[in-house]
C-alpha cells in the first residue's frame, strides 16, 4: 500500500461559499485500489470533497487530478468516477435489472454485453435472480448492494460512497462493513469513503483522513490515527479517551512528564512538548488495567463508580482522589474480579499507552 | 378517521355541499338531458300530446358533416392546446421546484398568479391589444423594422391555440410544479454521475417521474379547452368555429335549446370518452413502467 500509482490527488483544494471556507487547503493521494475513508463530523466539509470529486461542485482554488488528469471542467457525467448517494438514489421507476444497466445504457453498449455484465454484477453482489425485483421490494441492504452495483457496471477509477451505511440499523451496518470491503477486495477498484462513523472507518479503511472544519487534521492507517494522534481533536472524535490536563514537566527522549491535578504522569511527547507548555495526556480506556502491578509507570488511586456490563466488555468509571473520572474498558474474561462499587481501587496504565499532546487554544 | 358520534356533525358539513351538487349541477343536468330528448316546440304546445321524447336531435349531429368536422377540429385543437401549454409550463415548473429557493421561489409564483386574477375575458382582450394590426407587437416588429407592413395576427386558429393554451396554463403549471418538487434531486445527479447527458436524464428520470402531474394538468386543460367559449370567440372572429361556439348559437340565435342541449351532451360523453381513452393507454404504460 505505501505505493502504487495515484488515483485521486488533490491539490490544495479550498471550496468557498461565500466568507465561509467550507474546504480550506486540503491535500491528498488516493493510490490504486486504496480503501480510503474522510472521516470527520456532520459540516466538517467531507461531502463538498466528495462532490468536487465527482464533479457536480467545482473548487475555488486548487486542483483535483484523477488518473494523472486534471478534471476541472469535466461534468459528473464524464468523469471517471461514480458515487453512492447517503440516500443511494435508486431509480424508483425502474427494476433491479434497469438501475444497474442504467449506466452501461448511458454509453450505448449493445443490449446482450449490458445483460452479461448485469448478470456478473448481481453475482458480485449475491442477488442473482433479482433482476425483475422493484426496488421498494428489497430490503435495506439489498437496496445498498444494488446502488454499489449500478455504479460499479461503469468501472469507474475511483468509487466514491457518501455514508451509505447511515441509514441501515446496527446489525445490518456490521454486516454491509464486511461485505463492502468483500467487494472492493474482489474488484480492486479505488473507494473514498465518507462517514462520521469512526467504527466505520477503522475497520474498513486502508488509510483514514480525519476532517475537522473544512481541514485534515490527520491522514493515516487506521492504527496511526487510533493509536497515534496528532491533534487533541483526533484523540476524541477517533474512539473514546480519557484526558488529564496540565502542564509538561520534564521530558526524557520520547517520553514526557504531566504534572497534573491527580499527579505527575508519564507518556509518549509526539510533539515534543517543551516543559512548561500546557497539554493533555490521553489515554484510552482498554489500555487502564486495575491493581497494583510492577512495570507500569503510572498509578492512580480512587473509588470505583458505575459499572457497565456490555458484553465484549466490562466499562467501569474510578473517581480519583482528586475528583476527575477515568473510564475503563475491562476485557470480559469471565472471571468476575471487580470489587464492589465504591470500593478503593489502584488503576495503573503504561508510559507507551500514553501520549501528550498541546492543549488546543480554542 | 371520523369517530362514531362526529359522524352527525359531518354530515351536517356535507349537507351545503351535497344540496350544491344536487340542486346547481345534477338537477339541471337531467332537465338538460330531457329537453334534449324532446322536439322543439312552440310555446303553447310544450307539455301536450305532441310534446314526446325524440332522437332526433342527436341524429342530427350523426348526419351533418359539418359538425363532425367543427367537433373533430375542436377535439384536435384542444389536444394541441394541452400539449402547447405542456410544452410551455413544463420548464417554468422544473424552475420553480428544482431551480429556484426560498423567497425567490415564492415571488415568481406570485408573479405568475397575478395575472390570473383578472377576469379571463379581460385577459383575452389583452391579448387582442398585444396581436391587432395597431397593437404592440406589430408596433414593436416595425419599430424595429422587422417589418414593413402590419401583420394580421387574430383570427387564425393558431392564435386561439395560444391564448388558449395561455388561458390555462396554470392547470398544467401546478400539478406539473407539485410532481416535480417531489422529485428527489440525488436522483438527477445519479443519472449524470452514470454518465446521462441532460437530455438523457429528463427523458429517463425526470419525464417518467412528472408523467402522473402531465395527465393530471393534460385532462384539466384538455377539457376546459374543449369547453371554452370565450377565448375563440374573442382571438378567432368569425371564421374559426368551435364546437361550443356551435352550441351557443343554437341556443341564442336559434332559440333551439333542445338541439343545443343535445349537442352539449354530445360533446360532454365524447371528450370524456376521449380522456378516458387516452387515460387507457397512459394508464397501461405508467403499471407497466412501475411493473417492468
Amino acid at each position: 500500500m505505501s505505493s502504487g500509482p495515484l488515483d485521486v490527488q488533490l491539490v490544495d483544494v479550498t471550496k468557498r461559499y461565500g466568507e465561509l471556507d467550507a474546504v480550506r487547503r486540503v491535500s491528498l493521494d488516493v493510490r490504486r485500489g486504496e480503501f480510503f475513508s474522510i472521516l470527520g463530523p456532520s459540516g466538517c466539509g467531507k461531502t463538498t470533497i466528495l462532490r468536487m470529486v465527482a464533479g457536480f461542485i467545482e473548487p475555488t482554488e486548487g486542483q483535483i487530478l484523477i488518473g494523472g488528469r486534471d478534471v476541472r471542467g469535466v461534468p459528473p457525467n464524464r468523469r471517471p468516477t461514480s458515487l453512492v448517494f447517503q440516500h443511494l438514489a435508486l431509480f424508483p421507476l425502474m427494476n433491479v435489472y434497469d438501475n444497474i444497466a442504467f449506466g452501461l445504457r448511458m454509453r450505448g453498449e449493445a443490449e446482450r454485453e449490458i445483460a452479461k455484465r448485469v448478470v456478473g454484477k448481481l453475482d458480485l453482489i449475491n442477488l442473482r435472480g433479482y433482476d425483475r425485483k422493484r426496488v421498494d421490494q428489497l430490503s435495506g441492504g439489498e437496496r445498498q448492494r444494488v446502488a454499489i452495483a449500478r455504479s460499479l457496471i461503469i468501472e469507474p477509477t475511483v468509487l466514491l460512497l457518501d455514508e451509505p451505511l447511515g441509514a441501515l440499523d446496527l446489525k445490518l451496518r456490521e454486516h454491509m462493513k464486511e461485505e463492502l470491503k468483500a467487494i472492493q477486495h474482489r474488484v480492486g477498484t479505488t473507494f473514498i469513503y465518507i462517514t462520521h462513523d469512526q467504527g466505520e472507518a477503522l475497520a474498513m479503511s486502508d488509510r483514514i483522513a480525519v476532517m475537522r472544519r473544512g481541514v485534515f487534521e490527520q491522514i493515516g492507517t487506521p492504527a496511526d490515527v487510533y493509536e497515534r494522534p496528532d491533534t487533541p481533536f483526533v484523540a476524541y472524535f477517533v474512539g473514546e479517551n480519557n484526558a488529564f490536563k496540565g502542564t509538561a514537566a520534564a521530558a526524557d527522549g520520547e517520553m514526557a512528564a504531566l504534572d497534573s491535578p491527580v499527579g505527575r504522569l508519564w507518556g509518549r511527547n509526539p510533539a515534543r512538548l517543551a516543559p512548561g507548555t500546557r497539554a493533555l495526556l490521553f489515554i484510552r480506556p482498554e489500555k487502564v488495567a486495575i491493581g497494583a502491578g510492577d512495570g507500569v509507570e503510572n498509578r492512580l488511586h480512587g473509588s470505583l463508580q458505575e459499572v457497565y456490563y456490555e458484553g465484549l466488555v466490562v466499562r467501569t468509571r474510578v473517581r480519583l482522589s482528586e475528583g476527575t473520572e477515568l473510564t475503563l474498558a475491562l476485557p470480559n474474561t469471565g472471571a468476575s474480579t471487580l470489587p464492589a462499587t465504591g470500593q478503593p481501587v489502584t488503576v495503573k496504565f503504561a508510559a507507551r499507552d500514553a501520549y501528550l499532546l498541546p492543549e488546543p487554544s480554542a | 378517521m371520523i369517530r362514531r358520534r362526529n359522524a352527525r356533525t359531518v354530515a351536517l358539513l356535507l349537507l351545503p355541499v351535497l344540496a350544491w351538487v344536487l340542486l346547481l349541477l345534477v338537477i339541471p343536468q337531467i332537465r338538460m338531458l330531457d329537453i334534449s330528448l324532446r322536439f322543439k316546440l312552440p310555446v303553447d304546445k310544450i307539455g301536450t300530446a305532441a310534446d314526446v321524447h325524440t332522437l332526433s336531435n342527436y341524429l342530427e349531429f350523426v348526419q351533418e358533416p359539418l359538425y363532425w368536422k367543427v367537433f373533430i377540429k375542436t377535439i384536435y385543437a384542444a389536444l394541441t392546446i394541452t400539449v402547447v401549454s405542456f410544452v410551455i409550463a413544463f420548464p417554468i415548473a422544473y424552475y420553480l421546484a428544482k431551480v429556484s429557493s426560498g423567497s425567490w421561489r415564492r415571488r415568481l409564483l406570485v408573479l405568475i398568479l397575478i395575472p390570473f386574477w383578472v377576469n379571463e375575458i379581460v385577459r383575452t382582450f389583452a391579448w387582442l391589444l398585444i396581436l391587432t394590426e395597431q397593437g404592440v407587437l406589430n408596433q414593436a416588429l416595425r419599430a424595429l423594422g422587422l417589418i414593413l407592413e402590419p401583420v394580421s395576427y387574430l383570427y387564425r386558429d393558431s392564435t386561439v391555440t395560444l391564448g388558449m393554451a395561455y388561458a390555462y396554463m396554470l392547470f398544467m403549471l401546478f400539478p406539473l410544479y407539485a410532481v416535480l418538487d417531489s422529485l428527489d434531486f440525488s436522483l438527477v445527479e445519479a443519472a449524470q454521475d452514470l454518465g446521462a447527458t441532460n437530455l438523457r436524464v429528463l427523458r429517463h428520470v425526470v419525464l417518467p417521474h412528472a408523467l402522473p402531474g402531465a395527465i393530471a394538468g393534460g385532462i384539466m386543460v384538455f377539457m376546459l379547452s374543449v369547453g371554452t367559449y370565450v377565448v375563440p370567440e374573442i382571438l378567432g372572429g368569425k371564421g374559426a368555429i368551435w364546437f361550443v361556439q356551435i352550441i351557443y348559437r343554437r341556443f341564442y340565435d336559434a332559440l333551439n335549446w333542445n338541439l343545443g342541449s343535445a349537442f352539449s351532451f354530445t360533446l360532454l360523453v365524447l371528450s370524456m370518452a376521449f380522456v378516458g381513452l387516452v387515460l387507457r393507454i397512459f394508464g397501461l404504460s405508467v403499471r407497466k413502467a412501475i411493473q417492468s
